[in-house]
Protein backbone atom coordinates (compact mmCIF):
# COMPACT_ATOMS: atom_id res chain seq x y z
CA UNK A 1 0.00 0.00 0.00
CA UNK A 2 1.52 3.15 -0.83
CA UNK A 3 1.75 6.16 1.14
CA UNK A 4 2.43 9.29 -1.22
CA UNK A 5 3.17 10.74 -4.70
CA UNK A 6 5.17 13.05 -5.59
CA UNK A 7 5.01 14.60 -8.67
CA UNK A 8 7.81 17.43 -10.04
CA UNK A 9 8.06 19.31 -12.56
CA UNK A 10 9.01 22.83 -14.15
CA UNK A 11 7.97 24.84 -17.58
CA UNK A 12 5.59 22.70 -19.70
CA UNK A 13 4.19 20.74 -16.64
CA UNK A 14 1.54 22.90 -15.34
CA UNK A 15 -1.10 21.29 -17.88
CA UNK A 16 -0.16 17.98 -17.27
CA UNK A 17 0.04 18.29 -13.31
CA UNK A 18 -3.63 19.90 -14.14
CA UNK A 19 -5.33 16.95 -16.07
CA UNK A 20 -3.75 14.34 -13.41
CA UNK A 21 -5.37 16.67 -10.41
CA UNK A 22 -8.80 16.53 -12.38
CA UNK A 23 -8.62 12.81 -12.80
CA UNK A 24 -7.45 11.75 -8.99
CA UNK A 25 -10.61 10.53 -6.95
CA UNK A 26 -11.79 12.71 -4.37
CA UNK A 27 -11.06 10.40 -1.78
CA UNK A 28 -7.74 9.41 -2.61
CA UNK A 29 -6.12 7.32 0.21
CA UNK A 30 -2.57 9.63 0.20
CA UNK A 31 -1.24 12.80 0.14
CA UNK A 32 -0.14 14.24 -3.21
CA UNK A 33 2.93 16.57 -3.01
CA UNK A 34 3.76 19.10 -6.07
CA UNK A 35 7.21 20.36 -6.16
CA UNK A 36 7.06 23.07 -9.44
CA UNK A 37 9.33 26.10 -10.38
CA UNK A 38 7.54 28.44 -10.24
CA UNK A 39 8.28 32.33 -10.07
CA UNK A 40 9.21 33.39 -6.49
CA UNK A 41 7.78 36.67 -6.04
CA UNK A 42 4.21 35.46 -7.30
CA UNK A 43 2.25 34.24 -4.52
CA UNK A 44 -1.03 33.87 -5.38
CA UNK A 45 -2.50 32.43 -8.41
CA UNK A 46 -0.86 29.06 -8.87
CA UNK A 47 -3.16 27.01 -6.14
CA UNK A 48 -6.13 29.27 -7.75
CA UNK A 49 -5.51 28.13 -11.33
CA UNK A 50 -4.48 24.11 -10.24
CA UNK A 51 -7.16 24.17 -8.18
CA UNK A 52 -9.41 24.99 -10.84
CA UNK A 53 -9.99 21.67 -12.52
CA UNK A 54 -8.69 19.56 -8.97
CA UNK A 55 -10.42 16.86 -7.96
CA UNK A 56 -8.80 17.40 -4.41
CA UNK A 57 -7.84 20.05 -2.87
CA UNK A 58 -4.89 21.96 -3.26
CA UNK A 59 -2.96 24.22 -0.60
CA UNK A 60 0.48 25.71 0.05
CA UNK A 61 1.57 24.13 3.68
CA UNK A 62 3.44 25.92 6.39
CA UNK A 63 6.62 24.94 7.84
CA UNK A 64 5.41 21.86 10.31
CA UNK A 65 2.73 21.36 9.24
CA UNK A 66 0.97 17.67 9.44
CA UNK A 67 0.54 16.24 6.11
CA UNK A 68 -3.33 13.97 5.51
CA UNK A 69 -4.08 12.15 2.67
CA UNK A 70 -6.61 13.43 -0.04
CA UNK A 71 -5.05 16.67 -0.15
CA UNK A 72 -2.27 18.14 -2.39
CA UNK A 73 0.51 19.93 -1.21
CA UNK A 74 2.09 22.79 -3.42
CA UNK A 75 6.10 23.96 -2.72
CA UNK A 76 5.08 27.24 -1.56
CA UNK A 77 7.43 29.75 -3.91
CA UNK A 78 11.16 30.09 -2.43
CA UNK A 79 11.19 27.43 -0.12
CA UNK A 80 12.49 24.01 -0.02
CA UNK A 81 9.98 21.65 0.57
CA UNK A 82 11.29 18.54 3.29
CA UNK A 83 9.05 15.45 4.97
CA UNK A 84 9.75 14.08 8.29
CA UNK A 85 8.90 12.21 10.78
CA UNK A 86 5.30 12.44 12.29
CA UNK A 87 3.83 12.73 8.57
CA UNK A 88 5.51 16.71 8.85
CA UNK A 89 6.11 18.87 5.88
CA UNK A 90 9.27 21.49 6.88
CA UNK A 91 9.84 24.10 4.58
CA UNK A 92 13.54 25.80 4.27
CA UNK A 93 15.37 28.97 2.55
CA UNK A 94 18.64 27.73 2.23
CA UNK A 95 20.34 28.10 -0.61
CA UNK A 96 18.82 26.82 -4.14
CA UNK A 97 20.04 23.59 -5.72
CA UNK A 98 19.88 23.08 -9.40
CA UNK A 99 18.84 27.10 -9.53
CA UNK A 100 15.72 26.20 -8.18
CA UNK A 101 13.59 27.02 -5.06
CA UNK A 102 11.91 24.95 -4.11
CA UNK A 103 14.33 21.80 -5.98
CA UNK A 104 12.61 18.94 -6.88
CA UNK A 105 15.87 16.53 -6.31
CA UNK A 106 15.25 18.07 -2.16
CA UNK A 107 11.68 17.12 -1.64
CA UNK A 108 12.06 13.43 -3.84
CA UNK A 109 15.41 12.92 -1.80
CA UNK A 110 13.29 13.48 1.27
CA UNK A 111 10.28 11.55 0.28
CA UNK A 112 12.35 8.60 -1.33
CA UNK A 113 14.27 8.37 2.31
CA UNK A 114 10.73 8.98 4.40
CA UNK A 115 8.69 6.66 2.26
CA UNK A 116 10.54 4.28 0.92
CA UNK A 117 8.96 1.92 -1.12
CA UNK A 118 5.61 3.63 -0.33
CA UNK A 119 6.14 6.10 -2.67
CA UNK A 120 5.25 6.76 -6.46
CA UNK A 121 7.69 9.63 -7.69
CA UNK A 122 6.72 11.14 -10.95
CA UNK A 123 8.88 13.73 -12.84
CA UNK A 124 7.51 15.77 -16.08
CA UNK A 125 8.47 17.90 -18.43
CA UNK A 126 10.98 20.64 -17.36
CA UNK A 127 14.17 22.69 -18.89
CA UNK A 128 16.55 21.65 -16.47
CA UNK A 129 17.92 18.55 -14.70
CA UNK A 130 16.30 19.25 -11.22
CA UNK A 131 14.65 15.93 -10.41
CA UNK A 132 16.59 13.54 -11.94
CA UNK A 133 18.65 12.86 -8.97
CA UNK A 134 15.31 12.47 -6.77
CA UNK A 135 14.09 10.05 -9.09
CA UNK A 136 17.15 7.57 -8.97
CA UNK A 137 16.75 7.87 -4.95
CA UNK A 138 13.11 7.14 -5.18
CA UNK A 139 13.84 3.86 -7.32
CA UNK A 140 16.82 2.79 -4.95
CA UNK A 141 15.19 3.02 -1.88
CA UNK A 142 12.11 0.56 -3.44
CA UNK A 143 9.70 3.23 -4.89
CA UNK A 144 7.86 3.26 -8.00
CA UNK A 145 9.33 5.87 -10.83
CA UNK A 146 7.10 7.22 -13.33
CA UNK A 147 8.68 9.63 -16.00
CA UNK A 148 6.32 11.74 -19.10
CA UNK A 149 7.45 10.55 -21.87
CA UNK A 150 10.07 12.97 -23.61
CA UNK A 151 8.37 12.88 -26.60
CA UNK A 152 4.54 13.93 -25.19
CA UNK A 153 6.91 16.35 -22.82
CA UNK A 154 7.10 19.85 -23.83
CA UNK A 155 10.61 20.47 -23.05
CA UNK A 156 12.07 17.27 -22.74
CA UNK A 157 15.28 18.27 -20.98
CA UNK A 158 14.24 16.56 -17.25
CA UNK A 159 12.46 13.49 -18.68
CA UNK A 160 15.04 12.92 -20.95
CA UNK A 161 17.53 13.41 -18.04
CA UNK A 162 15.47 11.20 -16.25
CA UNK A 163 15.96 8.21 -18.78
CA UNK A 164 19.39 9.04 -19.52
CA UNK A 165 20.49 8.13 -15.92
CA UNK A 166 17.87 5.28 -15.01
CA UNK A 167 15.32 3.16 -16.06
CA UNK A 168 11.54 3.89 -14.51
CA UNK A 169 8.94 1.62 -14.09
CA UNK A 170 6.67 3.28 -16.40
CA UNK A 171 7.32 6.01 -19.18
CA UNK A 172 4.02 7.02 -19.72
CA UNK A 173 1.97 10.07 -22.03
CA UNK A 174 0.11 12.75 -19.90
CA UNK A 175 -3.07 10.94 -20.67
CA UNK A 176 -1.87 7.66 -19.16
CA UNK A 177 -0.22 9.07 -15.97
CA UNK A 178 -3.51 9.91 -14.04
CA UNK A 179 -5.42 6.03 -14.88
CA UNK A 180 -1.80 4.76 -13.91
CA UNK A 181 -1.10 6.11 -10.60
CA UNK A 182 -4.82 5.37 -9.90
CA UNK A 183 -4.42 1.74 -10.85
CA UNK A 184 -1.16 1.24 -8.66
CA UNK A 185 -3.24 3.25 -5.43
CA UNK A 186 -5.93 0.25 -5.88
CA UNK B 1 28.80 19.22 -11.08
CA UNK B 2 25.54 19.31 -9.33
CA UNK B 3 24.83 18.77 -5.65
CA UNK B 4 26.00 14.78 -4.19
CA UNK B 5 23.00 14.23 -1.61
CA UNK B 6 24.00 11.66 1.36
CA UNK B 7 21.22 9.83 2.67
CA UNK B 8 21.88 10.50 6.74
CA UNK B 9 20.91 7.95 9.07
CA UNK B 10 19.58 8.21 12.08
CA UNK B 11 22.09 6.29 14.06
CA UNK B 12 24.52 8.83 11.82
CA UNK B 13 22.69 11.57 12.83
CA UNK B 14 22.88 11.09 15.74
CA UNK B 15 26.56 10.17 15.97
CA UNK B 16 27.59 13.52 14.44
CA UNK B 17 25.00 15.76 17.35
CA UNK B 18 26.94 13.98 19.55
CA UNK B 19 30.46 14.30 18.06
CA UNK B 20 29.30 18.20 17.61
CA UNK B 21 28.87 18.36 21.52
CA UNK B 22 31.60 16.69 23.02
CA UNK B 23 34.83 17.81 20.71
CA UNK B 24 33.19 21.34 19.67
CA UNK B 25 30.79 22.09 22.26
CA UNK B 26 28.25 23.23 19.29
CA UNK B 27 24.68 21.95 20.74
CA UNK B 28 22.60 21.40 18.10
CA UNK B 29 20.09 19.13 19.37
CA UNK B 30 17.54 21.54 18.86
CA UNK B 31 18.06 22.12 15.04
CA UNK B 32 15.41 20.50 12.81
CA UNK B 33 17.07 17.08 12.18
CA UNK B 34 15.84 17.17 8.34
CA UNK B 35 17.49 20.32 8.08
CA UNK B 36 20.62 19.75 9.57
CA UNK B 37 21.08 16.20 7.38
CA UNK B 38 20.76 18.42 4.35
CA UNK B 39 23.32 20.72 6.17
CA UNK B 40 25.43 18.47 6.91
CA UNK B 41 25.72 16.67 3.25
CA UNK B 42 26.40 20.36 1.86
CA UNK B 43 29.32 20.61 3.71
CA UNK B 44 30.60 17.30 2.69
CA UNK B 45 30.58 18.26 -0.78
CA UNK B 46 32.06 21.60 0.08
CA UNK B 47 35.08 19.56 1.57
CA UNK B 48 34.93 17.26 -1.07
CA UNK B 49 34.17 14.23 2.00
CA UNK B 50 32.89 11.36 -0.16
CA UNK B 51 31.25 9.67 2.69
CA UNK B 52 29.30 9.45 6.31
CA UNK B 53 32.48 7.42 8.06
CA UNK B 54 34.65 10.03 6.03
CA UNK B 55 32.98 12.55 8.02
CA UNK B 56 32.24 11.09 11.26
CA UNK B 57 36.29 10.46 11.28
CA UNK B 58 36.87 14.23 10.69
CA UNK B 59 34.94 15.18 13.26
CA UNK B 60 36.56 12.77 15.96
CA UNK B 61 40.00 14.04 14.68
CA UNK B 62 38.57 17.73 15.08
CA UNK B 63 40.07 17.78 11.80
CA UNK B 64 37.04 20.88 10.95
CA UNK B 65 37.36 23.80 13.01
CA UNK B 66 34.07 25.56 14.82
CA UNK B 67 33.73 27.72 12.44
CA UNK B 68 34.21 25.75 9.39
CA UNK B 69 31.00 23.81 11.18
CA UNK B 70 28.95 26.77 11.89
CA UNK B 71 29.40 28.11 7.79
CA UNK B 72 27.03 25.37 7.15
CA UNK B 73 24.84 25.37 10.12
CA UNK B 74 24.56 29.42 9.14
CA UNK B 75 21.99 29.58 6.14
CA UNK B 76 23.50 31.18 3.44
CA UNK B 77 22.18 34.80 2.20
CA UNK B 78 20.40 34.09 -1.24
CA UNK B 79 19.07 37.79 -1.08
CA UNK B 80 17.79 40.66 0.17
CA UNK B 81 14.46 42.28 1.03
CA UNK B 82 13.17 38.51 0.45
CA UNK B 83 9.18 39.17 0.46
CA UNK B 84 8.81 42.69 -0.90
CA UNK B 85 5.12 42.82 -0.29
CA UNK B 86 5.75 42.31 3.59
CA UNK B 87 8.82 45.05 3.24
CA UNK B 88 6.03 47.15 1.86
CA UNK B 89 4.28 46.53 5.68
CA UNK B 90 7.03 47.24 7.46
CA UNK B 91 7.29 50.57 5.91
CA UNK B 92 3.53 51.39 6.00
CA UNK B 93 4.37 50.43 10.06
CA UNK B 94 7.36 53.03 10.32
CA UNK B 95 5.93 55.77 8.41
CA UNK B 96 2.47 55.84 10.99
CA UNK B 97 4.72 54.98 14.17
CA UNK B 98 4.22 57.91 16.94
CA UNK B 99 7.21 59.83 16.50
CA UNK B 100 6.81 60.91 19.71
CA UNK B 101 9.09 58.09 21.68
CA UNK B 102 11.82 56.09 19.93
CA UNK B 103 10.48 52.66 18.29
CA UNK B 104 11.92 49.96 19.77
CA UNK B 105 13.05 47.19 17.31
CA UNK B 106 14.73 44.25 17.78
CA UNK B 107 16.17 41.64 15.60
CA UNK B 108 17.16 38.25 16.60
CA UNK B 109 19.80 36.20 15.20
CA UNK B 110 19.08 32.49 14.72
CA UNK B 111 20.35 30.26 12.23
CA UNK B 112 20.01 32.49 9.69
CA UNK B 113 22.34 34.89 9.08
CA UNK B 114 21.83 38.84 8.85
CA UNK B 115 20.01 39.77 5.43
CA UNK B 116 16.91 41.01 7.23
CA UNK B 117 19.34 43.04 9.62
CA UNK B 118 21.10 44.82 7.08
CA UNK B 119 17.60 45.41 4.61
CA UNK B 120 16.27 46.39 7.85
CA UNK B 121 19.03 49.28 8.30
CA UNK B 122 19.31 50.03 4.84
CA UNK B 123 15.00 50.55 5.17
CA UNK B 124 15.88 52.53 8.09
CA UNK B 125 18.43 54.69 6.80
CA UNK B 126 15.99 55.43 2.84
CA UNK B 127 13.22 55.98 5.08
CA UNK B 128 15.43 58.72 7.22
CA UNK B 129 13.86 57.43 10.64
CA UNK B 130 17.01 56.36 11.83
CA UNK B 131 17.01 58.36 15.01
CA UNK B 132 13.33 57.66 16.08
CA UNK B 133 14.61 53.56 16.12
CA UNK B 134 16.45 52.24 19.37
CA UNK B 135 17.82 48.56 17.64
CA UNK B 136 18.56 45.68 19.15
CA UNK B 137 20.25 43.08 18.11
CA UNK B 138 20.65 39.63 19.47
CA UNK B 139 22.27 36.66 18.88
CA UNK B 140 22.48 33.32 20.72
CA UNK B 141 25.81 32.38 19.68
CA UNK B 142 29.25 33.03 19.98
CA UNK B 143 30.51 33.56 16.29
CA UNK B 144 33.26 34.98 13.92
CA UNK B 145 32.34 38.28 12.44
CA UNK B 146 32.92 36.81 9.10
CA UNK B 147 30.07 34.69 9.22
CA UNK B 148 27.20 37.52 9.78
CA UNK B 149 29.08 39.71 6.65
CA UNK B 150 27.13 40.08 3.83
CA UNK B 151 29.32 39.74 0.61
CA UNK B 152 26.69 39.42 -2.80
CA UNK B 153 27.81 38.05 -5.59
CA UNK B 154 26.29 40.12 -9.08
CA UNK B 155 23.85 38.01 -9.67
CA UNK B 156 21.95 38.16 -5.50
CA UNK B 157 23.43 41.40 -5.65
CA UNK B 158 20.52 42.10 -8.50
CA UNK B 159 18.12 39.73 -7.18
CA UNK B 160 18.16 42.15 -4.02
CA UNK B 161 18.43 45.03 -5.68
CA UNK B 162 14.96 44.41 -8.09
CA UNK B 163 13.36 43.37 -4.66
CA UNK B 164 14.32 46.47 -3.35
CA UNK B 165 13.30 48.16 -6.60
CA UNK B 166 9.68 46.42 -5.87
CA UNK B 167 9.45 48.62 -3.00
CA UNK B 168 8.54 51.63 -4.77
CA UNK B 169 10.82 54.37 -2.58
CA UNK B 170 12.01 56.84 -4.30
CA UNK B 171 14.55 55.74 -6.99
CA UNK B 172 17.60 55.20 -4.88
CA UNK B 173 21.62 54.33 -5.82
CA UNK B 174 21.39 50.65 -3.85
CA UNK B 175 24.78 50.06 -4.85
CA UNK B 176 26.02 52.70 -2.67
CA UNK B 177 25.43 50.59 0.53
CA UNK B 178 28.31 48.30 -0.65
CA UNK B 179 31.65 47.78 -1.53
CA UNK B 180 31.76 46.38 -5.09
CA UNK B 181 35.69 44.09 -4.75
CA UNK B 182 38.21 42.98 -7.68
CA UNK B 183 36.09 39.94 -8.81
CA UNK B 184 32.91 41.65 -8.90
CA UNK B 185 30.96 40.61 -5.34
CA UNK B 186 29.47 43.21 -3.09
CA UNK B 187 29.85 43.41 0.59
CA UNK B 188 27.72 45.31 2.38
CA UNK B 189 28.83 48.66 4.31
CA UNK B 190 27.55 47.77 8.06
CA UNK B 191 25.64 50.69 9.25
CA UNK B 192 26.32 50.83 13.01
CA UNK B 193 27.21 54.39 12.44
CA UNK B 194 23.54 54.91 10.84
CA UNK B 195 21.92 54.58 13.75
CA UNK B 196 22.40 56.30 16.98
CA UNK B 197 21.37 53.26 19.23
CA UNK B 198 22.15 49.52 18.93
CA UNK B 199 21.96 47.36 21.49
CA UNK B 200 24.22 44.43 20.66
CA UNK B 201 23.57 41.83 23.09
CA UNK B 202 23.43 38.02 23.51
CA UNK B 203 20.46 36.59 24.96
CA UNK B 204 19.22 32.70 24.30
CA UNK B 205 15.46 32.85 23.39
CA UNK B 206 15.63 28.83 24.29
CA UNK B 207 16.29 30.21 27.84
CA UNK B 208 14.18 33.12 28.53
CA UNK B 209 12.75 36.29 27.24
CA UNK B 210 14.21 39.82 27.73
CA UNK B 211 13.40 42.65 30.56
CA UNK B 212 13.49 45.31 27.78
CA UNK B 213 10.20 45.22 26.07
CA UNK B 214 9.96 45.68 22.42
CA UNK B 215 7.72 47.41 19.55
CA UNK B 216 8.81 45.29 17.09
CA UNK B 217 10.62 41.81 17.03
CA UNK B 218 11.98 40.10 13.35
CA UNK B 219 12.28 36.48 13.68
CA UNK B 220 11.57 35.96 10.06
CA UNK B 221 12.36 32.36 8.39
CA UNK B 222 14.24 31.36 11.68
CA UNK B 223 11.78 29.16 13.25
CA UNK B 224 12.28 26.74 10.30
CA UNK B 225 15.49 25.81 11.92
CA UNK B 226 14.51 24.64 15.15
CA UNK B 227 12.95 21.32 15.64
CA UNK B 228 9.06 21.14 17.00
CA UNK B 229 9.05 21.35 20.37
CA UNK B 230 11.53 23.92 21.23
CA UNK B 231 9.80 26.50 18.70
CA UNK B 232 6.87 27.06 21.10
CA UNK B 233 9.74 27.89 23.68
CA UNK B 234 11.39 30.10 21.90
CA UNK B 235 7.65 31.91 20.65
CA UNK B 236 6.91 32.21 24.64
CA UNK B 237 9.84 34.19 25.03
CA UNK B 238 9.82 36.19 21.82
CA UNK B 239 6.08 37.21 22.67
CA UNK B 240 6.79 38.13 26.50
CA UNK B 241 9.66 40.48 25.02
CA UNK B 242 6.51 42.25 23.58
CA UNK B 243 5.40 45.48 24.55
CA UNK B 244 1.52 45.79 24.58
CA UNK B 245 0.22 45.76 20.96
CA UNK B 246 3.96 44.99 19.91
CA UNK B 247 4.11 43.11 16.65
CA UNK B 248 6.28 39.78 15.82
CA UNK B 249 7.17 39.33 12.42
CA UNK B 250 7.58 36.02 11.16
CA UNK B 251 8.26 34.40 7.68
CA UNK B 252 5.24 34.26 5.28
CA UNK B 253 5.14 30.06 5.89
CA UNK B 254 6.34 29.89 9.71
CA UNK B 255 2.59 30.21 11.53
CA UNK B 256 1.92 29.79 15.39
CA UNK B 257 -1.06 27.64 15.43
CA UNK B 258 -2.51 28.92 18.53
CA UNK B 259 -1.30 32.60 19.41
CA UNK B 260 -3.94 32.87 21.78
CA UNK B 261 -1.85 30.80 24.06
CA UNK B 262 1.13 32.76 23.91
CA UNK B 263 -1.01 36.43 23.86
CA UNK B 264 -0.80 36.98 20.72
CA UNK B 265 -3.11 37.79 17.72
CA UNK B 266 -2.78 37.52 14.10
CA UNK B 267 -3.01 40.75 12.24
CA UNK B 268 -2.05 39.73 9.35
CA UNK B 269 -2.35 36.64 7.45
CA UNK B 270 -0.42 36.99 4.68
CA UNK B 271 2.80 38.06 5.88
CA UNK B 272 2.06 36.04 9.17
CA UNK B 273 2.59 39.60 11.71
CA UNK B 274 1.05 38.73 15.43
CA UNK B 275 -0.16 41.38 17.89
CA UNK B 276 0.56 41.45 21.58
CA UNK B 277 -2.47 40.91 23.48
Amino acid sequence: MFKAIIIGGSAGSFQVISKILQHLPKDIPVPVFLVLHRLKHVRLGFVEALSIKSNIPIKEPYDKETFQKGIAYLAPANYHMYFDFGNKITLSTEEQVNHSRPAIDISFMSAAYLFQDKLIGVILSGANKDGVKGMVSVQEMGGVTIVQDPKDSQIDTMTQGTLNVMDPDFVLNQKEIASKLIELLK
Amino acid sequence: MGLEFYQISIQDYKRIISLLDENYGIDVSYYSKIVFRHRMTILMNYYKIKDIETLLSRLEKKQLTEDQIYQFLYIPITEMFRDPAFWRVLIDILKNHDKSRKIRIMFSGGFARNKELFSLLILLKELNIEDYVELTVTTPFLISDNLLSVTLSKQKFELSQTNFNRLKLPMIDFAKYFDKDYVGNYKFKYLSDYIKTINDVSHDFMKDAMVRKQDIIFFRNQLLYFSLPKDAIIIRNLAQTLRPKGLLFLGIRERINNPADFKLKLVNDSEQIYSKL
